[in-house]
């Protein structure tokens, strides 16, 4: 099985928002496809940009520092990110690394910012 | 010799435990002198009663200063004490240290979570635990001691808090006790406190992940990985736990602490790695093995940031799993992750 089967990346622009839908496991073999996608033109554009990680099935700290790296990038850009639950072992991962508790969690992609 | 550090002696060797009285009006190295961090043993007997023979009087003491106490140790002595010290045992946090400590690497960040809090009171805090007890298996005794190693090279440097680890001498066998004796520089024994004459840390430079792991006595399934097996392993990982009937949960977090690890040989471990799986009583055992070489010895008990950079892995394993074992040096790394079944 490749790298790409593991995970599929959705982008999908809605305004001034774009949502990346993450489906199936990013670990080290595919961390790089959603670092290229965070680099890529229709995301820095954005005001917001969501990464909708409700359909992950796996995530590691290879995969997280993608996120943390997204994160940080949006910010330098001035644009709010935020991210949605995973599953339960996302979960896990976020919350024994700390890092849960500084992601902005919205419950679903398409929630409004307050 | 330094990589004996954290290794335990044999039993056969005679147990000695050369003390020397502290004296007031000589200051020593190892941390007696105000501001700096005291790491202390109390050796006692007599179970939970014995244990609160020794600390009811050091804890009233400081509870009289208004210095913060915390006592992470088993529910029996957290029993014991808290009838002993009455009302006063609300001003005191009390931990069971077989949740906490269970995996003894989760013990210096506990610590320092608990001296960040109790930092805003003003005065360096008291902390009682109990990491050994006696059916703690060969491998955690192992991992204790260089716990206790390591506790002296992590807090140092830092302020003048004061820790007191008991051992239960009737619970534990001489070569514990001894190696006790080796890593606390203070040791106290039926009410009185003495310099410890075989602590190691007179600047002797440590080897935490020196040594030699015991060999496994089952049978191992070994599987060679690289590049792009990640997926495969864990899969793998995930049926063989599920075959040996280990809960989802736990699985989950086996699968992930073993995907950690391998991503680190992958890493830095020369791009490939072997991963080893087997069964010893209770619990799954796996190994990966690589060409790296680990060489911060307080990796994985300091808890990460949020910066992309910061490295996770052996955080991550720690919280994870019940026991993680490192050996590393100029031959490789070897590290080994043990979990409960039940």
């Amino acid at each position: 099985m490749g790298a790409n089967d593991q995970l599929h990346i959705d982008l999908r622009v809605d305004n001034d928002r774009v949502v990346v839908r993450l489906e199936g496991e990013l670990d080290m073999a595919n961390a790089p496809l959603l670092q290229s996608t965070i680099e890529s033109e229709e995301l820095t554009a954005a005001k917001i940009v969501v990464l909708d990680l409700q359909g992950l099935t796996f995530l590691d700290s290879t995969g997280l520092r993608v996120v943390l790296s997204a994160r940080e990038q949006c910010w330098r850009r001035g644009q709010e990110f935020a991210v949605t639950p995973g599953s339960q072992q996302v979960q896990r991962l976020l919350s024994v690394t700390g890092v849960g508790e500084h992601l902005r969690t919205i419950a679903s992609a398409d929630e409004l910012f307050v | 010799m330094a990589g004996d550090a954290g290794t335990a002696v044999s039993s056969e060797q005679a147990l000695e435990r050369s003390t020397a009285p502290v004296s007031s009006a000589q200051p020593s190295p190892e941390g007696r002198a105000a501001g700096a961090f005291r790491h202390e043993a109390i050796l006692h007997g007599d179970g939970a009663e014995g244990f609160v023979r020794e600390v009811l009087p050091l804890i009233r003491a400081a509870l009289q200063e208004g210095t913060p106490v915390m006592v992470a140790v088993q529910e029996d002595r957290i029993a014991a004490l808290g009838t002993a010290l009455g009302k006063d045992a609300e001003k005191v946090a009390f931990a069971d240290i077989r949740r906490l400590g269970s995996n003894p690497a989760r013990m210096i960040p506990a610590w320092q979570e608990y001296l960040d809090r109790a930092g805003e009171s003003g005065r360096p805090p008291l902390a009682i635990a109990e990491h050994v007890w006696a059916d703690r298996e060969r491998a955690e005794l192992e991992e204790c001691a260089r716990h206790e190693s390591l506790t002296n090279l992590a807090f140092g440097g830092t302020g003048s808090w004061r820790l007191i680890c008991s051992y239960d001498i009737d619970d534990l066998e001489d070569d514990v006790i001894e190696t006790a004796c080796r890593e606390h520089p203070i040791v106290h024994e039926a009410g009185e406190a003495a310099r410890s004459e075989r602590y190691s840390g007179h600047g002797e430079p440590l080897d935490v992940f020196g040594g030699e792991l015991e060999r496994p006595v089952a049978d191992v399934w070994e599987i060679p990985f690289a590049r792009n097996d990640l997926a495969e392993i864990r899969q793998l990982v995930s049926s063989w736990a599920c075959r040996e009937a280990m809960p989802f949960e736990a699985t989950e977090d086996l699968v992930l602490a073993v995907d950690e690890i391998a991503a680190n040989s992958i890493r830095h471990g020369g791009g490939v790695g072997m991963l080893r799986l087997w069964r010893n009583g209770e619990r799954l055992v796996c190994e990966v093995q690589d060409r790296g070489l680990i060489e911060d010895p307080l990796i994985g008990r300091v808890r990460p940031g949020t910066s992309p950079a910061a490295g996770r892995g052996l955080w991550i394993a720690n919280q994870l799993c019940d026991l993680v074992q490192i050996r590393s040096g100029t031959h490789g790394t070897q590290v080994r992750l043990h979990k409960q079944l039940g």
